[in-house]
């Protein structure tokens, strides 16, 4: 197989794509799938070490993750809709009526 | 909008210092990964069933009864039955966020800080 | 293990691109699809770990499921000033 280093170095930069889409974006729905890539490469890693060490916990595991995600997305999309219901809009700079 | 069409667009400028944040990140990520021995690659065992392996390990079912070679893992179902409240709770969440306002004020979540109440009480002369 | 070493490299390639995509393009719309691109290769990567169901389950919970709720919740929170999909068509 290709060494776990290639793997660890391809969700790395998944990773730090997600941070970066959450740090420089405003848009709600751009945070979502920011927090999408970021669950992802830590399911590679799982996925990844689960073959390395011949073992199928990780895999287990990563699809333990992937339920919490659609959960997550669930209840995201739900606040979106409440965002956008409320403001007009889904930038999250705008919401700032609970901000002491 | 004429010969654009829809075609993407680059949303680039103006995020230096987060973009920089994130590849520093990455550039000690990557740093420390590459420089990690892992050893051998073990690898799964000859001719096991990986998908009927996930099934033991989520379910606790004991493999010393199973026939044929299984992938090891620990258990997983105390985990399996928390997932399971947990999406329930969701579910449970988006349907309370998804209920629009019946009539007045009535279910839904007024997530304004209360603008529409202040707005209705003064009659919206502000 | 060459061929796998250059699929490996290969499927990288569009799995950060396309992430990469998600967060730089400026239309959501865009950044959707291009999230479905980034999940299926990832799905790949899965198989060539050796993780088939877990291929097949991130097609069907991610691709099938979240992407579709986040193409929903694009199209349900589109601004009006924006260009939506009607001008567009128009132009």
């Amino acid at each position: 197989m290709v060494p776990a280093q290639y793997y660890l170095v391809l969700s790395a930069a998944i990773f730090c794509i997600g941070v970066f889409g959450l740090l420089t974006r405003r848009n709600a729905l751009l945070f979502l799938m920011s927090v999408e890539l970021m669950l992802n490469a830590a399911n590679v890693n799982l996925v990844a070490f689960s073959l390395y060490w011949g073992n199928v916990t990780g895999q287990t595991f990563s699809l333990f993750t992937m339920a919490l995600a659609a959960a997550e997305v669930a209840v995201g999309i739900g606040i979106i809709l409440v965002l956008y219901r409320n403001f007009k809009d889904v930038d999250v700079t705008e919401a700032t009526t609970m901000r002491w | 909008m004429s010969d654009a069409g829809s075609r993407p667009r680059l949303k680039l400028g103006g995020h230096l210092v987060p973009g920089l944040a994130a590849v520093a990140l990455f550039a000690v990520l990557a740093a420390v990964f590459l420089r990690a021995s892992f050893g051998e690659a073990a690898g799964f065992e000859e001719g096991a069933s990986i998908t009927a392996s996930i099934g033991y390990a989520m379910f606790n079912v004991d493999t010393g009864a199973v026939s044929g070679a299984v992938v090891p893992a620990e258990g997983f179902v105390v985990a399996f039955v928390l997932i399971a409240v947990v999406l329930d709770v969701a579910i449970d969440g988006a349907v309370f966020l998804a209920k629009r306002d019946e009539g007045e004020g009535g279910g839904g979540v007024l997530a304004d800080g209360g603008r529409e109440i202040r707005d209705r009480l003064r009659g919206g002369d502000d | 293990m060459v061929v796998e070493t250059i699929a490996f490299a290969l499927f990288a390639l569009v799995t950060v691109g396309s992430s990469l995509g998600v967060v730089l393009v400026e239309d959501v719309w865009h950044s959707a699809l291009l999230l479905g691109a980034a999940l299926l290769s990832v799905a790949v990567h899965y198989v060539m770990l050796q993780a088939e169901f877990l291929a097949a389950m991130q097609v069907l919970v991610y691709v099938g499921g979240v992407l579709i709720l986040i193409t929903f919740a694009v199209m349900l929170v589109r601004r009006e000033d924006g260009p939506g999909p009607a001008e567009v068509l128009d132009a």
